[in-house]
């Protein structure tokens, strides 16, 4: 909401993050229509990681000096994605394990650690919001990887055992999630205030 | 048997988690020390421009102080000297006025003497082995001066050098005659194809250079001469034993 009342504001950083909420908004409620649906929403998992790389590789793209480099990962790691997409079982419940989460947050680690050593190297003072904006992404996608990596054991674990791992993901989410919107709304106010004083 | 509960899956996630966190850990290591580095280049850049910008200030107050001090002596020499000359000449053939004479002729050498100390008259054609004899002749009269120049090559200097280098002799011996109650003064001056070294030693009382603050205004001094011509230089006292002061200076700097 922040977001759109905003959006003629935000800059195409921002907008893209406005974009990534909308689309984990509308994934989150497509899951919910396929479980009610079939039951199954697993195909989900491996498009949600296909979606993260892009949306990243998109905003990596435009920050990067090296854009043959972010180039080059979104492809590699969309290809995975896309392979393994293909050979999924999705209704095997107990042989599902998917690594396209992992491949996603791998690749989205390694583009705002990239980030980082640019910035480093680069004379001019890293702008603050961006410094966050990279920080929550590197920091959310590293536990991504490790905390999606048991995803069979998630899916078909002792539900005991699992709602501890599933409580820590949504914890997570918010909170990058939180740090998304307040990005968007902290650009937004910014930029209004520049345009109307 | 589902996915998770077989060993292999485990031992691969174990793997992939390790070796995820390794390289996450070594990237970071780079990156903290990538940042270290930078900021400690930046620190010294940041030193480098305040000491060029020391330097350039030093430099810009003893050009200034020259300038100031040829501006005086010209002064001097053109007016003071020429007024005093020409009422010596007016009062020469009259014999009552003779201690009017002396007196005038007194002051006119008075003036002429501040006016080579201020601006070394012949600068541009004196070599510095010579100059640096007529600054401390002057000063035989309040110690014997023992003065070697060993000139192995001639050399032409700017008129900056010589005068800065006569300047951080002037105010060496006029430390030596007012502190140190000296009867002797060496003075060593050997000048080679490359560099030039400078030593003016004496016997006199000597002062403890462990002391602190034992640099006054005039050691100040010298120490800024001998920066603005990138010199080096060193003290050396003790007390009872004497002082002695070496300077060296590198022709290509």
């Amino acid at each position: 909401m922040v977001g759109l009342s905003y959006y003629k504001f935000l800059n195409t950083t921002r907008r893209l993050l406005l974009l990534y909420l909308g689309v984990c908004l509308l994934m989150d409620l497509s899951s919910r229509a396929l479980h009610g649906l079939f039951e199954n929403n697993l195909i989900l998992f491996s498009i949600s990681g296909l979606i993260d790389l892009l949306i990243f590789s998109k905003l990596y793209h435009q920050f990067s000096k090296r854009k043959y480099l972010i180039g080059l990962m979104a492809l590699l790691g969309s290809m995975y994605i896309l392979i393994e997409f293909i050979y999924l079982d999705v209704n095997q419940r107990t042989s599902f394990q998917p690594y396209a989460k992992v491949v996603a947050s791998f690749f989205i680690v390694s583009m705002a650690l990239n980030y980082f050593f640019e910035q480093i190297n680069k004379e001019q003072k890293i702008a603050r919001l961006d410094l966050y904006l990279n920080s929550f992404v590197l920091c959310f996608f590293a536990l991504e990887l490790i905390l999606l990596l048991p995803t069979n054991f998630l899916i078909n674990g002792d539900h005991n055992i699992i709602f501890a791992f599933w409580f820590l993901r949504i914890l997570f989410l918010l909170l990058f999630y939180s740090g998304l919107t307040f990005l968007i709304w902290k650009n937004g106010k910014n930029q209004k205030q520049l345009r109307y004083g | 048997m589902e996915e998770w509960q077989k060993p292999e899956t485990i031992a691969l996630w174990i793997v992939i988690a390790i070796l995820f966190l390794m390289l996450l850990l070594i990237v970071i290591v780079q990156l903290v020390r990538t940042i270290y580095k930078r900021m400690l280049a930046t620190q010294i850049k940041e030193a480098e421009t305040k000491l060029t910008h020391q330097q350039n200030l030093l430099n810009a107050t003893i050009q200034t102080q020259e300038k100031e001090r040829q501006r005086i002596a010209a002064d001097l020499h053109d007016t003071l000297i020429g007024q005093l000359t020409a009422i010596k000449m007016q009062h020469e053939l009259d014999p009552e006025n003779e201690s009017l004479q002396k007196k005038l002729t007194e002051s006119i050498a008075v003036a002429r003497r501040i006016s080579h100390d201020l601006s070394p008259p012949m600068l541009e054609y004196t070599p510095l082995a010579d100059l640096i004899e007529e600054v401390v002749s002057p000063w035989e009269v309040y110690a014997s001066i023992d003065a070697k120049y060993d000139v192995q090559i001639e050399m032409d200097h700017s008129n900056d050098f010589k005068i800065q280098l006569t300047r951080i002799i002037q105010e060496v011996i006029t430390n030596i005659v007012k502190h140190a109650d000296a009867s002797v003064i060496h003075i060593h001056y050997r000048q080679s194809k490359n560099w030039i070294a400078l030593k003016i030693a004496d016997n006199g009382k000597g002062f403890d250079t462990g002391q602190d603050g034992y640099k006054g205004l005039g050691l100040k001094n010298i120490e800024t001469r001998v920066q603005y011509l990138n010199g080096q230089y060193r003290v050396r006292s003790k007390i009872n034993e004497g002082t002695s002061f070496m300077f060296l200076f590198f022709k290509n700097k």
